[in-house]
């Protein structure tokens, strides 16, 4: 019966580093829809040049990185923070809806332009992240919960 | 919120359409406590008292609506000017930029306003204006029947190309808005309205096509060809191209009604790019009187009908 009961530990100290890795989830969905967003507002800009009001009413979607651009461009949010954005990830968002949509048109694809690389890096490291750290937090947790079982056994 | 008046044996009808909702919150609270129906034109400029036009007379703005007094008007700041460009333009001022090279940006609803900053040139093109410092608020207001008179007169048994002529603000747009409006519901016409500013916002109708925000000569081009008008209604003809752009359609058997801006016959002569043969009639709006009122219909020689 101890037994039993101290073989739940493994799984809820997995599960605790599931909990963990979740930022990092987070995070990659953030990026990935950012870097989408991104190419269309290029796009937008470039050709139907809708404002920035009729982008975001065409897609009623709700997910972190929507909500939180719609609240800056429709809102009164003057900069956005997010917990699980590190600060040079901030930082950079912030950079970017601070241009956002305040030049003209082809100053705004020249402003587009310089933040892709940034933006490129920002992606691949949160995917990175994401592929790495997601399933050890996960393993480490198991891994913990091991440990702890024989020390007790 | 409309009143009601006779003139010209003409029922009357005016109402505002204002949504100021771009301005920012201190000024709409002070216009909130004015009669927006006479109000036609606000000047913003960094540093100074705003004003208006209040019943055709300058009025200052105040806290508590309009003022004669400069000492109690509200002064305007940079930040005034910029929030209000910011909320017209909904930060997205790329999408606003082809026509703040011209010197106006449009709100949704029409609102026309003028800008005047630091002008950026490329190669001897205008890029962009920057710094803005200035703006002029041009308020629409729709007054149903205003036409009548043109209407009855003019187009009643046939059509003829028209200019309206008056000074600025003196009712040419609102004037070509009724007539749009009288066409589509007492005619068969196609009316094709030409709106390079995006003023007549609000007009619909199943006869009505509508182009905004196009030059006259390319929308003229695509529209005679695509959308078989037979009659064009157009804002201010001003440069070589709009004058072409209007003999061009009178050539092609589409009456042309267009407006411009002068004070008589003889300031119209005087216009460089004037043609004499393109408009059949003509319609002088009085400089002196209220916004809208007819001084003078005539044929193409000038001679009063």
């Amino acid at each position: 019966m101890r037994i039993m009961v101290l073989a739940i530990i493994p799984i809820l100290t997995a599960i605790l580093g599931y909990l963990f890795s979740v930022k990092y989830g987070q995070s990659r969905d953030f990026w990935d829809k950012f870097g989408f967003w991104h190419k269309k507002i290029k796009a937008e800009i470039a050709f139907s040049q809708n404002s920035l009001p009729e982008i975001f009413s065409e897609s009623k979607k709700s997910d972190v990185f929507s909500d939180c651009v719609r609240e800056y461009v429709i809102g009164k949010d003057k900069s956005v923070k997010l917990k699980f954005l590190s600060d040079e990830e901030s930082e950079f968002l912030n950079k970017y809806l601070q241009n956002l949509g305040r030049t003209d048109k082809d100053s705004q694809l020249n402003f587009l332009n310089s933040f892709e690389p940034e933006l490129e890096k920002f992606i691949h490291s949160a995917d990175n992240k994401s592929k790495t750290y997601r399933p050890l937090c996960v393993k480490l947790g198991f891994l913990l919960g091991l440990i702890i079982f024989i020390l007790l056994i | 919120m409309f009143v009601v008046s006779f003139y010209f044996f003409n029922l009357q009808i005016y109402y505002s359409v204002i949504d100021l909702s771009f301005l920012p919150l201190r000024i709409k609270n002070a216009l909130d406590r004015t009669d927006t129906d006479i109000l036609s034109e606000l000047r913003f400029r960094t540093g100074y008292p705003i004003f208006g036009l209040y019943g055709g007379k300058k009025n200052y703005l105040s806290e508590s609506g309009v003022t004669l007094n400069r000492e109690n008007a509200i002064v305007c700041s940079q930040e005034t000017v910029l929030e209000t460009v910011e909320n017209v333009t909904e930060k997205s001022l790329y999408a606003f930029n082809d026509k703040l090279k011209q010197g106006f940006i449009t709100s949704k609803n029409g609102v026309r306003i003028g800008v005047a900053g630091d002008c950026v040139f490329d190669n001897g093109k205008i890029v962009t204006i920057k710094k803005i410092s200035s703006l002029n608020i041009r308020i629409p207001h729709e007054i149903k029947n205003c036409s009548s008179k043109i209407f009855n007169k003019l187009f009643l048994k046939e059509t003829f190309n028209t200019l309206i002529v008056s000074p600025p603000a003196k009712g040419k747009t609102t004037i070509l808005k009724d007539l749009a409006r009288k066409f589509n519901e007492y005619t068969d016409y196609a009316v094709l309205i030409i709106d390079e500013r995006g003023e007549f916002g609000q007009i619909s109708g199943e006869n009505i096509d509508l182009i905004r925000f196009s030059d006259k000569n390319y929308a003229l081009n695509y529209a005679i060809r695509s959308m078989s008008p037979h009659i064009v209604i157009t804002d201010e003809l001003q440069t070589q191209d709009d004058w072409k752009s209007a003999e061009q359609a009178s050539a092609g058997g589409i009456k042309i009604i267009a407006s411009c801006h002068g004070k008589d016959a003889e300031d119209l002569r005087k216009k460089e790019y004037f043609k004499k043969d393109i408009f059949e009639r003509y319609v002088f709006l009085d400089a002196e009187k209220p916004a809208g009122t007819i001084r003078e219909i005539s044929d193409k020689d000038f001679v009063s009908l």
